[in-house]
């Protein structure tokens, strides 16, 4: 990595009881990046986070800020600031006394002018100078998340840790908040470590995602990365969607990999991960991105066929439950409606239908890997 | 977590201590109702029952305990059965008063019981109501009505007012709404509230006191005994009371589990 | 039958008898109690008057106004020390204890006392403390004193302690609830923060533990204040407190206008406590949503 690390995970293991909630994690982020940590609830992101910041004590490995070794220190000794999920605004100090605090702390006391200004900065920032007298709970839930951010950031700490900042708020405010937060990211050039459980927001925020999976790291890299050459179905299936079918591995065709689909159907695909140790004759999985695949004849190899199973509505684009023959799973596809009004027509339900994909849209695991 | 500091382990010597003094009274208090002399001093002289004996062959006590149990059981009875309407009426309907009237059922609650005490027996004086055992299950009934009333109500506030109309609108009338939907959620309140009734009945002693006539209650048996003088029998009957108590709290405990 | 008639009757049904039992037996004898304190007694009997002369003696004659302010004395150190003892304990049961379990059993260890009576919790620290009592007694086996002390027994000292001791559990309660509901968050933040253990229990814990604080201290003020029992236990002459008064008018003094309007003054004074107590807690109880 090009980056300076700032933070680095060495070996960390962490159980609770006979939970073991993260398996010797590796992780090194650089300094100013946006990282996330992606996975659902259990797979050991927001212990991660919590080691960090130092609310959790590993059982084995090392955890290291700025190159010093901080593993067995308590949070008040580290140099990071967290953003606590339900904000954790202290309920009987005012907004300018919450974003103080850290700057009238024992270890921090700052003099009261240099305080004044950093809190006035912090406010300003987050746009809230106006509400510096108030109490937090006169407050909206997303006004009460920028004084969360204002207080972690008044500390001006090397690495600000978000823990699922936005999950608290409704779609419109998330979204809103969403480019403030890059912005913000932007603008102050620290590092940003966030947790979340939304693929989207991880999408669009991060510089890298390491997505997470019972206490392992399944994969990191960048969201175009993540997104075109996921390393397992796992991966696929939680960024974006992803259509995954049983198939069985062919052979080698060059550069691509054959594979047969149950109902008889042949197409090419990329071999990725697992995939690569495929024999002739082995089961295998593929997963195809629901709008890399679309309605027509196929350029190359055996046409496919599906019948449409049901037609689901979304504004702006169809959705089309599609069945292929002799597979349980339904595989969806996404129409949009800009490219429907020229011929006229949606495919409608029982309808068959012939679809194409193009064999670097196809990607193939081996069968195993499914869990 | 990270190790204890000296301020925290201070802490834990200071809450252990605490602990200590909350038991050690009671264990001594134990240990001299087997004590073989009429003193209770150390070193202890041998190991008896004959306290024990001699509180079972106590008509007098025995007579007392009978009071004790009569005017518990009918003044928890009374608590109940005007406190659990009190409560609903309370969360149900808005009046005006009601919080004055509110404030004046739990007012005994936090004035001394003597003063309570002497206010019922001016007043009883007054309209001719003669002291008694009768007078006293009335006193009680009054003076813990607040505690029926403040169990059974905060419970109502977390019943989900969804469910009374849910029952409504599936064709109950109200008295069916609240016999199957409101009694069975707050059930365990009223047992609770009426456990604890019934023990601070059975312990009261300032309205008892003021209020009682020849009939005197176990407390006041004891009270009066005391006046007189230390005897172990004393203490054999407070370590039954502590036997009977552990008890009684034990039953209530794993009951209220049986039903989570 | 219209929907407003059928509420109205419904309401009714409910609470009339609780409103008449209430006025009858709980209004009207708070209310006899205060005319009485206005009446004369004309020996041996009490005449209905209106006058003050009750008060003007309880406030003046310093055998009364003795009483009254040691009385406020002991019902202060016993609230004080309730708190020193007490919040320790409640802390320790929240933030020390790990396991649930543990947590919930040391509580009722607590709280059990409460169901044990009264009178005997009052009662062991006679036999503890008296002369021929079990510390004299353990202290001369262990041959640490030569013969009994008699300064255990029948002092103020002695009222603190025993007070002390049946009243910690109504301090405990309170601030166990308010400690157990601060969101653990908090005092992570204020460590994230840079506060460590020490500062974070005074700027975060404790001010968000005044409300407990406050309700457990108004209980035991108010009911040591007005306790019967102790004093005639283990309290001796010095030991006198307003209780004993107030018994005693009613019985060898015979004075009830007297021992009504001392009655009333204690009867005010909670009321002022609670009031007060009521104001701080709105002031200081902060919600946690």
């Amino acid at each position: 990595m090009a980056l300076q690390p700032i933070v680095t995970l060495e070996n960390v293991a962490k159980a609770y009881g006979t939970f073991t909630a993260l398996h010797s994690i590796n992780l090194e982020i650089g300094e100013g990046e946006f990282v996330t940590l992606l996975g659902p609830s259990g797979c050991g992101k927001t212990t991660t986070l919590r080691l960090i910041g130092g609310f959790e004590t590993a059982d084995s490995g090392r955890i290291t800020l700025a190159g010093a070794d901080v593993t067995q220190e308590p949070p008040y000794r580290r140099a990071v600031n967290t953003v606590f999920q339900d904000y954790a605004l202290f309920p009987h100090m005012t907004v300018a006394e919450n974003v103080a605090y850290g700057l009238t702390v024992r270890a921090g006391r700052k003099p009261p002018a240099e305080r004044a200004a950093r809190v006035q900065e912090a406010l300003s920032l987050v746009g809230l100078a106006d509400k510096a007298g108030r109490m937090p709970q006169q407050l909206s839930g997303g006004q009460r998340q920028r004084i969360a951010m204002a207080r972690a950031l008044a500390r001006q700490p090397k690495v600000l840790l978000l823990d699922e900042p936005l999950s608290a708020l409704d779609v419109k405010l998330r979204e809103a908040m969403q480019v403030e937060l890059k912005h913000l990211h932007q603008k102050l050039g620290i590092t940003f470590l966030m947790v979340t459980h939304d693929q989207q927001e991880a999408l669009v925020l991060s510089n890298r995602i390491a997505v997470m999976k019972g206490g392992h790291i399944a994969q990191i890299g960048s969201p175009s990365e993540l997104y075109d050459t996921p390393a397992t179905p796992y991966v696929a299936d939680f960024i974006g969607a992803a259509n995954l079918l049983p198939a069985t591995y062919l052979g080698s065709d060059g550069a691509f990999a054959r594979i047969r689909l149950p109902d008889g159907a042949q197409l090419s695909g990329v071999a990725i991960g697992s995939g690569k140790t495929l024999k002739e004759g082995d089961a295998a999985l593929i997963a195809i991105r629901p709008e890399r695949l679309s309605i027509g004849e196929s350029q190359n190899g055996a046409p496919l066929s599906a019948t449409v199973a049901d037609q689901l509505f979304h504004g702006g684009r169809f959705q089309l439950e599609l069945r292929f023959d002799n597979v349980d799973k339904p595989v969806f596809i996404d129409v949009l409606r800009s490219s429907v009004a020229a011929d006229g027509s949606v495919p409608q339900q029982g309808s068959r239908v012939s679809l194409s994909v193009a064999a670097p849209d196809v990607m193939v695991y081996a069968a195993e890997a499914v869990e | 977590m990270h190790k204890l500091v000296w301020w925290q382990k201070s802490l834990v010597g200071v809450a252990i201590g605490t602990l200590l003094f909350l038991y050690v009274p009671v264990a001594i208090l134990i240990l001299f109702s087997f004590n073989d002399s009429p003193v209770t001093s150390f070193p202890l002289s041998g190991f008896t029952l004959d306290w024990y004996r001699k509180v079972f062959a106590n008509a007098a006590l025995l007579n007392s305990l009978v009071n004790s149990l009569i005017v518990a059981g009918a003044a928890t009875s009374l608590t109940v059965i005007i406190g659990v309407p009190t409560a609903l009426a309370l969360d149900r309907f808005e009046f005006i008063g009601k919080t004055l009237f509110r404030n004046t059922i739990f007012l005994p609650l936090s004035l001394p019981g003597i003063v309570t005490g002497i206010a019922m027996l001016n007043f009883y004086k007054q309209i001719g109501l003669p002291q008694s055992l009768g007078a006293v299950i009335i006193g009680h009934a009054t003076a813990l009505l607040g505690i029926v009333v403040s169990q059974v109500m905060s419970r109502l506030e977390k019943l989900n007012k969804n469910l009374a109309e849910a029952s409504s609108d599936l064709g109950a009338t109200s008295l069916e709404t609240f016999l199957y939907v409101i009694l069975p959620n707050i059930r365990t309140a009223i047992i609770g509230s009426a456990l604890l009734c019934f023990t601070l009945s059975f312990d009261e002693i300032p309205v008892t006191y003021f209020l009682t006539g020849r009939d005197i209650t176990l407390p006041m048996y004891i009270y009066s005994t005391l006046r007189r003088g230390i005897t172990p029998e004393i203490n054999a009957i407070g370590a039954l009371i502590v036997l009977v108590s552990l008890a009684l709290i034990l039953s209530s405990v794993t009951m209220l589990r049986e039903k989570k | 039958m219209t929907a407003k008639t059928r509420k109205a009757l419904t309401f009714w049904l409910l609470f009339s008898v609780p409103l008449a039992w209430t006025i009858v037996f709980l209004i009207l004898p708070y209310g006899t109690m205060g005319m009485m304190s206005f009446w004369t007694r004309k020996f041996p009997l009490f005449v209905p008057d209106f006058q003050f002369g009750n008060y003007v003696i309880l406030f003046t004659d310093p055998q009364y106004s003795t009483v009254i302010l040691r009385t406020l004395k002991i019902a202060a150190l016993v609230t004080a020390y309730s708190v020193a003892l007490g919040y320790p304990l409640a802390y320790f049961l929240v933030f020390t204890i790990r396991s649930e379990k543990l947590r919930t059993l040391l509580y009722m260890c607590v709280v059990v006392p409460l169901w044990v009576s009264y009178l005997l919790r009052a009662y062991t620290w006679k036999i503890i403390l008296g002369t021929d009592g079990a510390l004299n007694s353990a202290l001369l086996w262990l041959g640490l004193i030569s013969e009994p002390l008699d300064i255990f027994l029948y002092n103020q000292a002695a009222m603190v302690i025993t007070l002390t001791y049946i009243f910690i559990p109504f301090m405990v309660m309170p601030i166990f609830t308010a400690l157990e509901r601060i969101p653990a968050n908090l005092i992570e933040a204020s460590q994230d923060l840079g506060a460590g253990p020490l500062e974070t229990f005074f700027r975060v814990i404790m001010p968000l533990s005044t409300a407990g604080v406050i309700a457990g201290a108004t209980m035991t003020f108010c009911l040591s204040f007005g306790d019967f029992v102790a004093p005639v236990l283990v309290g001796g002459p010095s030991g006198t407190m307003v209780a004993t008064v107030l018994q005693s008018q009613f019985g060898a003094a015979l004075n009830w206008p007297l021992g009504s309007a001392l009655a009333a003054i204690i009867f005010t004074l909670v009321l002022i406590v609670l009031q007060i107590s009521s104001k701080l807690d709105r002031s200081g109880r902060v919600s946690m949503g």
